[in-house]
Formats: C-alpha cells, sequence, structure tokens
C-alpha cells in the first residue's frame, strides 16, 4: 500500500512538499519526503509546510527515512534549513549536485530579504544553511543509492531538465515504487536536455502540471517572438526589463540574446543584475556535464557561460536615457531590484516589461500578467503600469503533451498530479483517465490518496532447482513443414515451476527442490506408487474388428487424454507407442499377465493428474 | 588519451594501417624514434567515431545487460576509473582494475563495497611489492624541483597530460611557492593538453569529498584551472611560437611523451640537454628510463628517476579480501610469482595471458518473489519446532530480468510429496479398523530388508512396504483411493 499526502503542492503551485508512506511488512513501512519548499505568496506561518501533521512532538528523524529535493527553486527546497535546524530533523537528505551546490545560494538570498530587508527575527540564520547543507548526500543521475544502506529502500535519480541540476527520483521499496517528477521540461532549451526516465512502470507518478491546459507552439517560435518583441523595443529607443530568477531561465535567454546580439551586430547595452548571484554562471561553468550535448562538446573552445555582450548591472544606470535590455532578479517582481526598476519604467509606455516565467498569485508580477494598471505594492504605494507588457511561456515546465509524454514513458499503473491549479488540474485529470486509462488523482493540502498495490512475498529459491527448471524449458519451435509466422515468436516470459517451500520462523521462506528439503527438514521421503489393473468390459466397448480390444481402449484413451490434457496443462507430453501410454509418471500400458487388462501405475508425486486422467479412462471404459 | 596517443604516433603517411591494441603500453618498448612512420596507429576519425558507441555509465548505476546485471565501483585510480561487479542470477563476479587507496589525491576514493557479497574476485593490475611511499616519492620530486629552480634551471616532466600529472602539478605549485620561489611559471605542452586540463575541472562529481566542496562554493575543483587563471601555468599542443610570447625561464615543462620518442619532450632536451643545471624526471613507472635516454647521446641535462606508481599492492587487497569472504580470488600469474598474498591457499586460482579458468561457483540461493495470489493458495504442514512446509507450484515471470513467482496455469501439475516416519503395525490396525470386512490374508515380513508385503482378500489388493518406497496395487482406483488415505495418514503430505 501506498499513501501520500501532499503537505504543500496539492492543488497549489509553491510550498512542493509531498509525504509519501510506502512498503509492506517483509519490507517495514517506509516514510519518504519529496521536496520541502516555501510559499511565495504568504509571509506568515503558511509559507512553510505543516510539520507537525508529520509529528506534533517533533520526533522527525524517527518518522522520517528521508527528504529526496528536486531542484533548487525555492518552492522546493525553502523550507529546508527551518526543518532540519529549527524542527529538528537529522536524517538524511538526497538532492544532485548542483541542486546541492546552488541550493543554499538562493537559501541565503531568501534569508537576507526575509531579515534584513523585513526584519523578521525567527528565521534561520546563513550558519543554519550551511549546517543544513552538510546533512545533504549529493547524487548523481542514475547511480542506485540504498538509503540508511537498507537493500529494501532504493532511490534513482534522472534527468529533468527544468533546470541545472533538476532531476526526478524513482524510490522502489521492495516489489513497489513511485517516480516523483519535481518540475521536469520535455522538451530541450538552448542550454538544458530534455527529461529522461527509463520505464520503470512504478505503482504510482507524482507529477507536476503547472501548465496541465497549455499546449504550447515550438521553441522556435516562441524564442523569435521573444528576440523580435526585445529588438523593436529597443530600436524604438524603449527599454526592456526581464524579470527572470538568477539561476535557469536567465541562463538560456542570455546564450540567446548573446547569440543575437553577435549576428546582427547589436550595441545597445544588455545588463544582468547578478547582486547574490555574481558566481552563478560559474555553477554552469563548472556543471557543463548536467547541461545539454552542444554546449558540452563545444566548451574547451568555447564556454557558453562567458558572455561578450551582457554587463554586470548597476544601480545607477536605471536613470540613464536610451535604450537597454536588463535581466533582473526575481522573476515573479515581488522584491528585489527586478521591482525597484519596474517601479521607475513602468509608467513609460516605450518601454517593456516581458515576464518569461509563471508567477505566483498575489505576486506583482501575476498582477502585472493579470493586465492591471494600477497596482499597489503596500497600502500607500501604487505604480502607474504604462509600458507595454509581455508574456513569454519560457518556463521550463512540462506542457500538456509533455506531461502524457512522460506518463506513457515511465509507464506508471496510478497517477498522481500537484504543482498545479485546481481547475486546470481537474482538466488534466480527465485527460489522463481518458488518454493512459489510469486512475488519476489530484489530491488538495492534507488529503490522503491510498494506493493499493499488490502485496509480494520475498522468496529465496533454490539455484538448483531453478537451472533445472530452466533447462527444462523446450522453446516451442515450430515444425519444419508450418509456416514461420515471424509476429509470433517471442521471448518466453513465464517458466512453470514446481517444489517445495520451507519456512522457518523470521527467515525469507525458501523454494527448493523436494530432496534439498527434506534433506534440510531431516524427514525421510517416502516414494509412494501405484498399480490399478483395469480390466476392460468387452460388452461396453464399441467392436472395430481390425484390432484387439487392448489397443483400441490405449488409442481411445490416448486421444481424450491428450486433448484434455493440452486443454489444461500444455506443458506435459504425452507419449505413445503401439503397446503403452505415457504421462510423466504414469504408465498406462497392456497387461501382460491379465486378459483384457490394462495396467496403470504412477507415482503419488502425479496423483492430481493421476487422478484427472483416472476419470477419463472410467469414462471410457465403464466397468 | 587516445587523442594523445594518436598525436604523438599515430597519423602517419603509410597508409597501410596496423590496427595496435589500444591502452596497451607495450607497444613503446623498443621503439625507436622512426617508429611511428613504420606503424600507424587509429585516427582521430576512428576515435570519435569509437567513442560515439560508448554508453557512459555513472558509479552505481546498475546496468541490465540480457541476464546480467553490471555495476561500476569507483577504482580510485583516476578520473571515472572504474571496478566493476557483474550479477549474473544471484552469483556475483568483481573485476578488478586499476585501482588505488593512496589518499589525498583528485580522484574518487576506491570503493570497498565492489566487493560485498562476491562469489568470484578477478584481480588483474597489480603492483608487487609495497615500494616507496606516495607522500616521500611526491616530496623527493618537490625537492628536486626546488633544488633545480634555485639553481636557475629548468625542470622537463616527460609525461602523459593525465592522471596522477594534476596532483603532481598542484603539489609542485605548493611546494615551491613553500619554498619561496615565486613567479616560476609552469607550461604543460601536448596536443591534449588545454581538452584535459579544462575537461578534468568540470568533472568535479567524480573526485574526492574536498574537490566537491570546492565545486560548490563555487571554486574550481582542480587546483590547476586557478593557476591557468593566475597565469602561473600554461598550456599549448606544441613547443613553437605560439608559445613564445608567454615563454620565461626558468620553469618546469610538463611534455609528451613519456618514452621520448615524438612530442615536445624532444625539443626540451635538444633545448636544455647541454646543461648539467637543468632536470629531467621521470615521474611515469610504465616507461623505462634508461631506455627512453638511450637515444640520446652526451646529454648533461641532469636526469632523476623517481617513479610514482599508486596501484593497489597484493599485500593491501589481500588485507581487503580477508574480511569480505569470497569463494576464488583469481591473480595474475606473473604477479603472484614474486609475492604470496596472505589469503588461504585454497581462495587462490592463478592465471596467466589466455587461459581459460573455469569456476564452479555454487550459489545457493536467488531472492525473488511470490505474488499474494499465490502465497494464499499454498497449504503449509507444521513439521514441528514452528517449521512450516509446502508444495509450491506456480509459474515464474520473467520480465526485464525481474522475476516473480505467480500462480501456476493449471493445478493439475500441482505435485505431492509423502515423508516421515511410518509404522508398519499402526498401518495393519488402521486397515482392519477402517475397512468393515478387511481380510488381511497375507502378511511376510523380511526384517533383514526392512521389508513387508500385506494381501487383502477383500477388498482385493496388495500392500508392499520397502524402506522408503510403498506401492499399492489393485484392481479399482475406489480401493486404491481408499487404501492410501489410510497409509499417508501416518505420513506427512505436502
Amino acid at each position: 500500500m501506498i499513501k501520500v499526502i501532499p503537505l504543500g503542492a496539492g492543488q497549489d503551485v509553491g510550498r512542493s512538499c509531498i509525504l509519501m508512506s510506502i512498503g509492506d511488512d517483509s519490507t517495514g513501512i517506509k516514510n519518504i519526503m519529496f521536496d520541502c519548499g516555501m510559499h511565495m505568496g504568504y509571509n506568515d506561518e503558511r509559507r512553510f509546510p505543516d510539520f507537525s501533521y508529520i509529528s506534533k512532538t517533533n520526533r522527525f528523524t524517527e518518522q522520517l527515512d528521508c527528504i529526496i529535493v528536486s531542484h533548487f527553486h525555492l518552492d522546493h527546497c525553502g523550507a529546508l534549513p527551518y526543518f532540519t535546524e529549527m524542527c529538528g530533523y537529522e536524517g538524511p537528505i538526497f538532492m544532485t549536485h548542483p541542486t546541492k551546490a546552488i541550493c543554499p545560494i538562493l537559501l541565503e538570498d531568501y534569508r537576507k530579504i526575509t531579515v534584513e530587508r523585513k526584519g523578521e527575527t525567527n528565521f534561520f540564520t546563513s550558519q543554519m544553511i550551511k549546517d543544513c547543507m552538510k546533512k545533504v548526500t549529493a547524487v548523481n543521475l542514475h547511480q542506485t543509492i540504498k538509503v540508511n544502506g537498507d537493500d529494501d529502500l532504493e532511490i534513482k535519480a534522472f534527468y529533468a531538465g527544468h533546470v541545472l541540476g533538476a532531476a526526478m527520483f524513482y524510490v522502489r521499496v521492495g516489489t513497489q515504487s513511485t517516480v516523483y517528477t519535481g518540475d521536469y521540461n520535455m522538451t530541450p532549451d538552448r542550454h538544458l536536455g530534455a527529461a529522461w526516465i527509463d520505464k520503470v512502470r512504478p505503482d504510482l507518478l507524482i507529477t507536476e502540471s503547472t501548465y496541465a491546459t497549455t499546449i504550447r507552439d515550438s521553441k522556435r517560435t516562441r524564442e523569435r517572438d521573444f528576440l523580435k518583441k526585445v529588438h523593436d523595443c529597443v530600436s524604438q529607443g524603449g527599454k526592456v526589463l526581464i524579470p527572470v530568477f538568477a539561476l535557469g531561465r536567465a541562463q538560456e535567454l542570455c546564450i540567446l540574446i548573446e547569440t543575437y546580439w553577435e549576428r546582427n551586430n547589436l550595441n545597445v547595452p544588455v545588463y544582468f543584475s547578478a547582486g547574490m548571484t555574481e558566481k552563478a554562471n560559474d555553477y554552469y561553468k563548472l556543471f557543463i556535464n548536467w547541461t545539454n550535448e552542444k554546449i558540452k562538446n563545444i566548451f574547451v573552445q568555447r564556454n557558453m557561460f562567458d558572455f561578450k555582450h551582457i554587463k554586470p548591472w548597476d544601480r545607477q544606470y536605471m536613470d540613464l536615457p536610451g535604450p537597454a535590455v536588463l535581466f533582473a532578479t526575481p522573476g515573479m517582481l515581488h522584491i528585489g531590484t527586478s521591482l525597484e526598476v519596474f517601479k521607475k519604467w513602468a509608467p513609460h509606455p516605450e518601454n517593456m516589461v516581458i515576464m518569461p516565467g509563471y508567477c505566483v498569485a498575489g505576486t506583482v508580477g501575476a498582477k502585472v500578467l493579470n493586465g492591471d494598471k494600477e497596482i499597489y505594492i503596500d497600502a500607500y504605494n501604487k505604480i502607474l503600469v504604462k509600458l507595454q507588457v509581455k508574456n513569454l511561456s519560457f518556463s521550463a515546465h512540462a506542457d500538456a503533451k509533455g506531461i502524457l509524454q512522460l506518463i506513457k514513458q515511465c509507464d506508471p499503473k496510478n497517477v498522481m498530479l500537484v504543482h498545479g491549479e485546481k481547475a486546470k488540474m481537474e482538466f488534466l485529470q480527465e485527460k489522463i483517465k481518458r488518454e493512459c486509462r489510469v486512475p488519476c488523482y489530484s489530491p488538495a493540502n492534507g488529503e490522503t490518496i491510498i494506493i493499493d498495490t499488490p502485496l509480494s512475498i520475498p522468496v529465496d529459491v533454490s539455484v538448483d532447482l531453478l537451472k533445472r527448471h530452466f533447462a527444462a524449458q523446450k522453446l516451442p519451435l515450430p515444425s519444419l513443414d508450418k509456416r514461420i509466422d515471424i509476429m509470433r515468436i517471442k521471448p518466453v516470459n513465464g517458466i512453470p515451476i514446481q517444489g517445495v517451500l520451507t519456512m522457518e520462523p523470521d527467515q525469507i521462506p525458501r523454494l527448493m527442490d523436494v530432496d534439498e528439503a527434506m534433506r534440510d527438514t531431516n524427514l525421510p521421503l517416502r516414494e509412494l506408487t501405484f498399480e490399478v489393473i483395469k480390466t476392460i468390459n468387452p460388452n461396453k466397448m464399441q467392436k472395430n474388428i481390425d484390432s484387439d480390444i487392448c489397443t483400441q481402449a490405449l488409442e481411445n484413451i490416448y486421444e481424450t487424454v491428450r486433448k484434455s490434457l493440452k486443454d489444461n496443462v500444455n506443458d506435459v507430453e504425452v507419449f505413445k507407442d503401439s503397446s503403452q501410454i505415457k504421462i510423466r509418471s504414469m504408465l498406462i500400458r497392456v497387461s501382460d499377465k491379465n486378459f483384457n487388462s490394462l495396467n496403470i501405475s504412477w507415482n503419488y508425486r502425479d496423483e492430481n493428474m493421476a487422478n484427472h486422467v483416472m476419470s477419463i479412462i472410467e469414462k471410457i471404459l465403464p466397468e | 588519451m587516445m587523442k594523445e596517443l594518436v598525436h604523438f604516433f599515430g597519423d602517419s603517411a603509410l597508409q597501410s594501417r596496423t590496427h595496435s591494441q589500444p591502452g596497451s603500453t607495450n607497444i613503446f618498448t623498443g621503439v625507436t624514434a622512426d617508429w611511428n612512420v613504420a606503424r600507424s596507429l587509429y585516427s582521430i576519425a576512428d576515435i570519435q567515431s569509437c567513442t560515439d558507441k560508448v554508453r557512459p555509465v555513472r558509479f552505481g548505476e546498475h546496468l541490465n545487460l540480457y541476464e546480467l546485471e553490471v555495476t561500476a565501483y569507483s577504482s580510485g585510480y583516476c578520473l571515472g576509473s572504474a571496478n566493476w561487479m557483474i550479477d549474473c542470477g544471484g552469483e556475483k563476479v568483481t573485476i578488478v582494475s586499476s585501482s588505488s587507496t593512496v589518499q589525498n589525491i583528485h580522484p574518487l576514493p576506491f570503493d570497498e563495497t565492489v566487493f560485498n557479497n562476491a562469489d568470484v574476485i578477478i584481480l588483474s593490475d597489480l603492483r608487487d611489492e609495497d615500494g616507496v611511499r606516495f607522500e616521500n616519492t611526491l616530496m623527493e620530486i618537490g625537492n628536486c624541483v626546488a633544488n633545480t629552480l634555485k639553481n636557475k634551471g629548468n625542470v622537463l616532466f616527460p609525461c602523459t597530460m593525465n592522471g596522477i600529472i594534476f596532483d603532481i602539478i598542484d603539489f609542485l605549485n605548493q611546494h615551491i611557492r613553500a619554498m619561496g620561489l615565486h613567479g616560476i611559471p609552469f607550461y604543460a605542452i601536448s596536443p591534449i593538453a588545454e581538452e584535459s586540463l579544462k575537461y578534468s575541472n568540470i568533472c568535479g562529481e567524480w573526485m574526492c569529498t574536498e574537490r566537491q566542496q570546492k565545486m560548490y562554493l563555487p571554486d574550481n575543483p582542480m587546483p590547476h584551472q586557478d593557476m591557468i587563471e593566475q597565469s602561473s601555468l600554461y598550456y599549448a599542443t606544441r613547443a613553437d611560437s605560439s608559445l613564445q610570447e608567454k615563454y620565461q625561464e626558468p620553469c618546469v615543462v610538463f611534455a609528451g611523451h613519456p618514452s621520448l620518442r615524438s612530442g615536445a619532450a624532444i625539443n626540451f632536451i635538444r633545448k636544455w640537454g647541454n646543461n648539467s643545471n637543468n632536470s629531467i624526471i621521470f615521474t611515469e613507472s610504465e616507461y623505462n628510463h634508461e631506455e627512453a635516454m638511450s637515444a640520446f647521446e652526451g646529454l648533461q641535462i641532469k636526469p632523476t628517476y623517481l617513479p610514482i606508481d599508486i596501484r593497489l599492492t597484493v599485500n593491501e587487497i589481500a588485507n581487503m579480501l580477508r574480511e569480505k569472504k569470497p569463494q576464488h580470488v583469481l591473480f595474475p600469474q606473473k604477479i603472484i610469482g614474486n609475492v604470496r598474498p596472505n589469503l588461504p591457499n585454497s581462495l587462490i586460482t592463478l592465471y596467466e595471458c589466455l587461459d581459460i579458468v573455469n569456476i564452479s561457483i555454487n550459489s545457493q540461493f536467488v531472492r525473488t518473489v511470490m505474488t499474494e495470489n499465490l502465497a494464499s493458495n499454498i497449504e503449509l504442514v507444521n513439521i514441528g519446532k514452528d517449521s512450516l512446509i509446502a508444495s509450491l507450484n506456480g509459474t515464474l515471470n520473467i520480465h526485464n530480468t525481474k522475476t516473480a513467482l505467480t500462480s501456476a496455469k493449471n493445478p493439475l501439475n500441482q505435485q505431492k510429496y509423502v515423508c516421515g516416519e511410518f509404522n508398519v503395525a499402526k498401518l495393519i490396525n488402521e486397515l482392519t479398523e477402517q475397512i468393515y470386512g478387511c481380510r488381511i490374508d497375507e502378511f511376510e515380513e523380511d526384517k533383514k530388508n526392512s521389508s513387508c508385503k500385506i494381501s487383502l482378500m477383500s477388498p482385493k489388493a496388495t500392500i508392499y512396504l520397502n524402506n522408503e518406497n510403498f506401492k499399492i496395487i489393485t484392481t479399482d482406483n475406489q480401493t486404491r483411493i481408499k487404501l492410501t488415505k489410510i497409509l499417508i495418514d501416518q505420513l506427512v503430505v505436502i
């Protein structure tokens, strides 16, 4: 049984935090937390997931087996230091190498804004972020990790493409498994490859659904669109503001602008308001292996993240006349440089703001996208929005087509949607049920979803027994006269197996050959054989003059038994010659001592089958 | 590495292409300066087309190759060097290649879990004796370089641009600074110097923990990248005019090829060979320095041989394996000639090149799972001491190398077994008690063979009991069923 409860990101975007209990009696129940994020739209206690759900007495380490963080965006990792340093979780945490590297930078930035600008006191400190990151185990893609050295709890990361180091995680406990996608992108972009997962057939796929209802046009069109808008605006002397998050989309758009500027020989200044992330591009340089093939292949000659046209931003440039392009953080215009510049540039209609990503409800960015002409930042300050507002879907989430594509790729038995808006999720949920024919859920925060998984019991099978059965397996080769239908040739995927199961207390049951089992248990094995002398009543037989009565009876038995066994068990072979029939240990032959009699013998092992055959014989040869 | 080899020795003008074994260093022994004209290696294009076919894997990634599961583990020798575990239906074979447990070098450390539960361990590239400690050799190299530089001499390292040389560059940089020698430039000259130096810096995930920590900052995990950025290390493809503008003496040069038969090393020997203030330091243990130097005559340059060999020794591996309990350990014959591993003789098998070694592994069990449906249909019999036993008839499903036991397609296949203690007197008792009008006609007992024959008149039947073998002969099935029931009542039926 798998039990899932979203503490965040249930019918919502932000504060991703999903709890899962998975396992059965043989493995024990494992509790896993996927992501530990914060909500951009709240400044009160709602910004973090409600961890009291896990334990009222803060005994988190006992309750949870591990935390898995999918990528470095704050809505996926923002609550991590709070949970480990202030709530006291001390168990293992897993994330990829780039996530481990970049995560603390974003957390530190978030902490600075909250504590130093807003003056909050009860918040995690820089030291706490460092201590928290020390507890993180970095993983490589496709590396299979046994959590806590436990053979029954295995995790494996797959490339998700969304941002540098973003990963989807496959979790296996015994025979049950789940895939958590985090955020992912099914189309490669300028700097990252596309998400990929093996056909792992999990019992449950937990997927994001940010763009549940969108089907986007091609990447190339969107890129052309973006460049044209920027170019048009600057050529008329306007200023272009592009609010971005420092890591991720920013690098993709920078590569785009850089190549366009170079090709068209433009000299309009392009700035990147780096701030805390002056080193942002350095991460991309060191983690080139996590970008796409093209960037990897040319990096020795030219590192794509060494930008020539893009210069660092200085606040004084804000009031300079003339056209300019500025990438400024953060992406949702809720605070910081991007908001500051937006206030300055918004009242001028020649300027432009391009929103390349998704904005959480309640942020200035969301209001701008909504077309609001007057925006209140707080009770006293409002901005008049006269500049041109453009929205370009550049955020690297899979669209509806991509989500369905991923479902097909990993072939889950159940799907659960998170990280999306309720109405859109409902639409996609129906679509998934219809097109993929799997149950699909979209629980709200705090709502539990229970997925029944077939129970399975571990067994140790004797290698000898296996080898004997493998060797006995005959390939159903077509006979020479038959035409070979290539479509019908397929690998054997199931072989019948017969053995003895022994169970000792506190031990995995063992399946072995009967002789092995008897040796182990010290019980003498008895061979019990039977011989039934069946007299044929000639009066009840249809006479056939050509052959004698016994041969005829044998012939009748052979035909009927063969037909019956073929219907029931197709791996039992029935042999016949002129005086006898052989089916496993069962031998039916013409008696040499008694007149008009058949001698039928078998071993008790084949009692089930022999009884079946005997009942057929009784019918053919009544007393 | 392959590219470097080709640049040094390949791409010859001759069209006759004799393919040499890649990776085999033996091809250099006894080569002459014009050897590369005589034979040709594969080409750069061949390398590309070959590596395109390679599927990259990461440590700990389980690969399913038909019925085999193959997993790579870090061997600690150089970036990405791996030992392999092959799991074939529960039988585990570990293949150990060039490995190292030397501390404080850049690669991810040797992962001992590769030996866990291994039945067979195949060892190949070992060192026979323990030799000098790596740290000591490094210190000697450092002193040798510092002394030469103090005498205004230059130092030449004939080397390939990969592996332990990264640690040597890093160490020397720190060492000569600590000795008060500043502003001494390092030059790495090889057709692949730039690629190799830069590429290694982006492989932080494949390095030891300290280097990974630097990567998270983000700092360069490879100190040579810092040296490049601070202009204390320069790279060049060859010793030509491109090097001239940044070249100054005294300096330290790392140049190929260590055999001194090709590459920029030759240029520097010509340039520095007549001054005894200069030093040439051989660090690569795979090449014979005397033979390398034999191509040149009357050199004044001071040769020093300080080989660095970080491979595992026979003793080190024996110590590691003592707790792991494998069934067989295969050692290469030529190494064991000099030293006996401290392991039980029964474990050790020696092999030579082209030997075919047959090893029987008697692994007992493989783990699989059975479905709820199958389990619920099993009838367990208690045979005392909480032990349960049952006959099982099922289907073994195989899908993507994962196995599972499911219900049998037909119950007729189910076999039954009888076992347990048996008493003849009790049988006779039961027969007369349970069958109305039962007449035992004849009872012969042969104590010597512990066999007996019971003939019944009514119903007509004969029962033979002979040690473990029982036989019932009847003329009708109903009687047989009745007698069987009485007989097996005393026994355990599964």
